[in-house]
This record gives structure tokens, sequence and C-alpha cells, in this order.
């Protein structure tokens, strides 16, 4: 789900490596072997429990944080695909946000919303915007955990 | 003091994790391990790095390596204008989705909660709720703790703020001390960052070139932000409670280099103060040359055992199980130095 590439600039004792937000199709894909910086870890693979390649991990440590909650609502990466999934979800569903709504909870949760769920959700795209509700359902324990 | 090694990288892994190589907990995230945390909205174990850039090794002197990753450290940025915590708020092109963010908040809690009804004995998920609404609370912390402005003129002047090279050293202290005060349980200052390609004043200690240039400009930053933290604890009443380490991951040779000096990891000095220290008292010597410890020569683990006894811990006890090993800060080794304890 997540991408990183990196380009470096190199100094006199150590290249510097700064990572750069996929956000190019060519740059969207899932990785089975990745290049690893040692001094430079990604931050935001790092914060959701990425282990250092320096231990021999059989079973990634799995936590909880705060920090996470951060990455996942904040971080650049996941906000410019928030706006991608909106921009698929008014191309596919139209300018109606209950279908909206709906087209996001078969794409995300596959399912449907239930009464109460397509209410609170149609109200806060009307309030807040189809992004804003993308972001939500990024979010979501549903979304994020495999049940 | 003494080390395993000369160079910068295995030398900083084991002055903060008692190994020289990657991927073993820094003493911070034991700490919090082994003591938690008196602050419910500020992360147990933060990490105030140089302006100028992360020490080397970066993030690795800070891991928590085999330990649950929530006692990583966190870094805190103290440059002004720099946002202190990475992802605290939705930046640059996604500003706009600031505005509904309290709407968008409720639906999510709502959501979780929903969904959590018919889980009830799910922790995580349980856990993963809590974790929102922390990260509600560090939204408003650590701009707070960071905000130094309510900070009155009596403390400008101590930490010397308007000194262009004292000023941001000074803040890092500064931002220290409030993290203390607000029950953050370990605090990590970098006096310094890697070294770069470019000929100047060098960007840490590594002094090879020029020791009266480069020592000349850091040595009144360091006297300057220590001694102000110093200050500034005891005013507080916090000295006594707050044991303050400063230390470096290995020395200088007394034999020239050029105008400077090269490492040397056979003879190195650390200070500790408060917490429970003996003031006013040195122990262990070196030669007549500077070149090797002589009399009680000690290394990172004999400062590690001596720290977390003055925490409360026995460094023999705060141990954990991985890869077959009962791992601990302090290896195998160490001894609690205990004629430097009040």
């Amino acid at each position: 789900m997540v991408l990183a590439t990196a380009t470096s600039i190199s100094e006199a004792y150590a290249p510097v490596y700064r990572y750069v937000t996929p956000d190019r199709p060519d740059l969207w894909r899932r990785s089975i072997y990745r290049f690893i910086v040692r001094s430079t870890p990604h931050a935001f693979l790092t914060t959701l429990d990425c282990p250092s390649p320096a231990n021999l991990t059989p079973a990634r440590l799995e936590t909880t944080t705060a920090l996470q909650s951060l990455a996942l609502l904040n971080n650049d990466f996941m906000l410019r695909q928030v706006g991608h999934w909106a921009k698929r979800l008014e191309r596919e569903a139209g300018g109606d946000p209950a279908a909206q709504v709906r087209r996001a909870y078969a794409l995300a949760l596959s399912r449907e919303p239930d009464d109460t769920e397509l209410t609170a959700a149609v109200t806060l795209v009307e309030r807040a915007g189809l992004p804003q509700f993308c972001r939500m359902l990024f979010n979501a324990n549903e979304y994020v955990y495999v049940d | 003091m003494q080390s395993k090694t000369a160079l910068h990288g295995p030398a900083m892994f084991m002055a903060n994790s008692g190994f020289i190589l990657p991927g073993f907990p820094a003493m911070g995230a034991w700490v919090t391990y082994g003591l938690g945390s008196e602050s419910e909205d500020l992360p147990a174990f933060v990490v105030l790095p140089d302006h100028r850039g992360l020490p080397p090794g970066g993030p690795v002197n800070w891991g928590a390596g085999f330990l649950p990753a929530i006692h990583q450290g966190t870094v805190i940025e103290t440059a002004d204008g720099r946002p202190p915590i990475t992802d605290l708020f939705a930046a640059g092109d996604h500003a706009a989705l600031i505005a509904g963010e309290p709407a968008g908040r409720e639906f999510l809690a709502a959501v979780n909660a929903r969904h959590l009804g018919p889980r009830g004995d799910n922790s995580e998920l349980a856990a993963r709720i809590a974790a929102y609404e922390l990260a509600a609370r560090l939204q408003l912390s650590a701009p707070d703790v960071t905000n130094l402005s309510g900070e009155s003129d009596v403390v400008e002047k101590l930490y010397q703020f308007d000194h262009p090279d004292i000023g941001p050293f000074g803040r890092q202290c500064l931002l220290a001390r409030r993290l203390v005060e607000r029950g953050v349980r370990f605090v990590q200052i970098y006096c310094g960052a890697e070294n770069t390609g470019a000929k100047k004043i060098r960007p840490n200690w590594d002094f090879h070139e020029d020791l009266v240039r480069d020592h000349g400009y850091w040595g009144p930053i360091l006297d300057g932000g220590a001694a102000a933290l110093l200050t500034d604890l005891k005013a507080h009443g916090l000295l006594d409670s707050t044991l303050v380490m400063c230390q470096t991951e290995f020395g200088r040779q007394p034999a020239a280099q050029g105008k400077g000096r090269d490492h040397n990891a056979g003879a190195f000095t650390v200070w500790m103060a408060g917490g429970g220290i003996k003031g006013g008292t040195a122990f262990g010597t070196s030669g007549p040359l500077g070149f090797k410890a002589d009399e009680h020569p000690t290394s990172c683990y004999d400062l590690h055992a001596t720290s977390l006894r003055l925490l409360g811990i026995d460094h023999t006890k705060l141990s954990t199980y991985n890869n077959g090993i009962q791992r601990r800060l302090t290896d195998v080794q160490g001894h609690v130095i205990d004629s430097i304890l009040g």
C-alpha cells in the first residue's frame, strides 16, 4: 500500500537521502523487496511498525500509538490518496452524496452502509466535503483491521 | 570512560543502547518500558535534535529495537517555525482539510464505536480508539509545550535566546525543562548533527581540522545551555528528581592532527548532575597523556547501570526475552558506581 522512492544527493561523508511521496501511476506499486536506507528509515513506515532491517524479525511487533493515528490522518501520502479517491468516487458515483457514500463503503469495506451509517456519512459529506469523509473512512478500524 | 569503537555510528549506538550494532533499544526505550510516564498528553520518551540535523545513525539512536514500538523516542523539532511533531496537522496542500476535521472526527469516533460494539473484548480496537484520542491531545499539548512565548524575560536571558549560536541550543534545553515539568519521563537533547562535506566550522564536536576554531565555537554553546538547564531545573525544584547526563560517544587524541585531533575511544569524560548524584566528585582518571583511561576505567555499561539505579531500577532485572536471549540495556556487563551516589 505504501511506496517510497529515494533520490540521493551525494555529500562528502555519506549520501543524503530524501524521500519523495509517490504520486505518479508508475510509482503506485506494491513491494515485495524494497530498497532500505539504514541511516534514514522511512518515517511513515517506521511509525507503522516497519521493523529495523538490523534485526531478525520473524513476526512484526505490532503496536498501537498516537503517532500512527497522526500519520494516517495527516501524512502527505495518505492525503494525496484521499484526494484521488474522492475524485474516483465522483467519477463512478456521480455528484449525489448518498451514491458516493455507498460506492465508498463498497470499495473500502466491501459492504453496504446501513441507514444510520448512510445518514451520518451523507451529513459529513454535505457539511465538510467528500475528501473529509474519505479521509475518515481510511482511518476507521474496520478499514485498517481484517476482522 | 572508554568505548569499544572509535567510529561515530557504532559509538553512538553504544552510548545510546549499549551495543555497537543497530537494532537494540535505546536507554530511553528501556526506561519508559520499565517506568512508564507521568504525562498522559505527551510522549514518554522525547528526542530534541539539533536544528542542523540528526546525529550519526539517526533514529536508530532512539529506537525501541525489539521492545514495543511505543517506546521509541518521539522527535520534537525545536527550531522556530517548524511543526513540533511530524504529521501533527494536515499540512501544505492539504490544509483545507483542517476546517472540517472536528466533524470528521465525530464521524470517525461514531463509526469506530459502532464497530467495537459486538467486538467489545478486542483490546486492540479499543486501544486504537484511545490512540486517536491521544493524538487529538497531542495536537494541543505539543504546540503548547513548544510555544516558548510565555516564558519570562529572565528565562530568555538565562538560556541566551538572543545569541545567534547559543540561542538554538538554549531553546532545546528550555524545551527539555518544560517537557520534564509536564511529566515526560526521558528527554534526550543533541548538541550537534551528522557531518556534512563543506569546509567550515564543524556542525558537531568532531574537531579533526581545527580544535581552537571549533571548540571555541561549540564550548560556549554547550556550556551556556547546560548551565542554564541546571540552574532552571534547580529554580523549579526539579533538579533532585531529574537525573541530568552529559555524554559523548568517544574522546579525542592527545596528539595533534593538523590543528585538530583525531578520535580516541580510550579516554573521555561524561558528567552527571541532579537526581541523586553526589555533586562535586570525580571518578576515574586517565594516564598523564590523556590517551587512555588509567584508574577505574568505565564504559557505557557502568553509566547505564548507575543511572538505572538512580531511577530505582536494578539493571540486571530490567530485561526482555528476544530471539533466545534475555536481553537488557547493560548486556552482560555494568557495575553501579556507588561512590558517586549521594
